[in-house]
């Protein structure tokens, strides 16, 4: 059996070769956990993509898994819904699975918490039943800049910047509007680790919108108005202006 | 310019078809004994691609690009098409190829070259609308070569040595390959463990890592193609990618 068949020759332009690389890159950002409650950002998205589960951000052999299937005395994740008003809660129970919980917080007890998913920008609580140094956060790199957060006026706020330069942040460095004066953040000391309360300057030698650290005695320093590497701050907002920040 | 493709070694169909040429046409037959196999030693996949390469005198092989330009100065491509037989003993099969007298070679030679174009369905890859195949992964020398000439309706056959295996010689990435997808990845004891898919056979897959975006580098950790997974250390690095090569 014989068949005619006409082939094309080639004849094309240059083309320089070169490898083929994954479209995703991932990374891993080591956030400080030494202490009891921890608020740490949403740098990173799922695999493929898109929102993560809060189940699936932070996964390490760091943490302390609970001493039964409802994660009894292990670790917490308390995810806050401003728009409505509660939070959701997970523990690490003795599989090193996050199963949702009912936990006691300031706002009460806490919703069970399912399937949420975090942006990045988003910022999560994690509440340490025996500290370790860090734990780890990792998924999927995203170049485009997340969402700012959306604050109101007169209330508290979590904010994380979702940083993923692993480098400590400095609240100046940040993009602040309509901040009334009377406003302030709790934030964990990037110099001893304590929760320190961050103001707005009051001396006149600074302009009047510094976040600055006042001590004992008056004196303001902006050095430790700076959030530690992968972590995120209480914000309160006290007055009837609506504050704006982005990063 | 014509080709004619034969099933089989045919000596009385191969007069026939001569009884065709063109006087002005120089005719060049060419096959493998085979088995053709790639270098993880499978045998070619039916309607992998051969490429008919002209080689200057004292040339070498130096592969192609994936738009079928020779990497060689020296070597030009001067046929393409998707004829491997596929199963065991996979090869070229016969085939005749009349060229214009004036297109032909004078001197040197032309090689048969089995190229790579598997996907990660394992299949050749298709055809683009001008005849080409959509990727080429990597490219080989058959070692069946025959001598280049100019005379009017001689006949060059090219034969093939015992065993024709080809052995990759150049890997190429392009416009329309498949890149490598990372569907999971943890954290684990300080290690980072990752799942890759998407790969295609002709291409080694190696983390890439390092601290800053943009300044990544190879590692030596190679990703398993049988579990589409590797482990690395995750201490130093911050950012990983998967590359194949």
């Amino acid at each position: 059996m014989k068949a005619f068949t006409f082939f094309s020759v080639a004849f094309a332009a240059g083309f320089a070769m070169a490898a083929v690389t994954s479209d995703a890159t991932f990374g891993v950002l080591k956030v400080d956990s030494d202490a009891a409650e921890t608020v740490i950002c949403v740098p990173w998205e799922a695999a493929g993509g898109g929102n993560v589960a809060v189940v699936d951000l932070v996964k390490t052999t760091d943490l302390t898994k609970g001493s039964d299937e409802a994660g009894t005395g292990g670790d917490v994740l308390l995810l806050y819904r401003p728009s409505e008003s509660k939070y959701y809660g997970w523990a690490l129970n003795n599989a090193g699975t996050w199963v949702g919980v009912a936990i006691v917080t300031g706002k009460g007890t806490s919703t069970a918490g399912t399937t949420q998913t975090l942006a990045r920008g988003d910022a999560l609580i994690i509440r340490r039943s025996n500290t370790s140094p860090s734990i780890y956060l990792y998924g999927q790199y995203n170049a485009t800049a997340a969402t700012a957060p959306t604050l109101t006026a007169g209330a508290w706020h979590l904010i994380a910047p979702p940083s993923t330069s692993g480098a400590d942040l400095s609240l100046n460095s940040m993009t602040w509007n309509n901040v009334d004066g009377n406003d302030y953040i709790y934030l964990q000391s990037t110099s001893t680790g304590n929760r320190i309360k961050i103001t707005r300057n009051k001396n006149g030698d600074k302009p009047n919108s510094m976040w600055v650290y006042r001590n004992w005695n008056g004196t303001e320093t902006t050095d430790l108005a700076s959030v530690k590497a992968g972590q995120g701050f209480w914000y309160v907002s006290t007055g009837a202006t609506t504050p704006t920040v982005s990063f | 310019m014509k080709l004619t493709k034969f099933c089989a070694f045919s000596t009385a169909i191969l007069a026939a078809s001569l009884a065709f040429a063109d006087a002005a046409n120089v005719c060049i037959t060419f096959h493998t004994k085979g088995p053709d196999c790639y270098a993880d030693g499978t045998p070619a996949v039916e309607k992998e691609w051969y490429a008919l390469v002209w080689l200057a005198p004292g040339a070498e092989f130096g592969g192609v690009t994936t738009q079928l330009e020779a990497v060689s100065a020296d070597n030009e491509v001067m046929l393409v098409a998707p004829l491997a037989t596929g199963g065991e003993n996979s090869c070229c099969p016969l085939v005749m190829w009349q060229i214009d007298s004036a297109k032909a070679k004078e001197e040197g030679s032309y090689t048969v070259v089995m190229l790579d174009t598997r996907g990660s369905d394992g299949k050749a890859a298709a055809s683009t609308s001008d005849g080409k195949p959509k990727v080429v992964y990597a490219s080989a020398s058959t070692e069946a070569s025959v001598a280049a000439t100019k005379k009017g309706s001689s006949v060059a056959v090219a034969t093939s040595s015992e065993t024709t295996g080809a052995t990759v010689t150049k890997s190429t990435g392009s416009v329309g390959a498949e890149k490598p997808q990372i569907t999971a990845f943890e954290i684990v004891g300080g290690n980072a463990v990752i799942e890759v898919s998407g790969m295609v056979p002709g291409l080694t897959y190696k983390v890439m890592s390092g601290s800053e975006l943009g300044k990544l580098k190879t590692s030596e950790f190679e990703v398993s193609k049988s579990s589409g997974q590797v482990i690395v250390p995750a201490d130093e690095a911050k950012f990983f990618s998967i590359k194949g090569e």
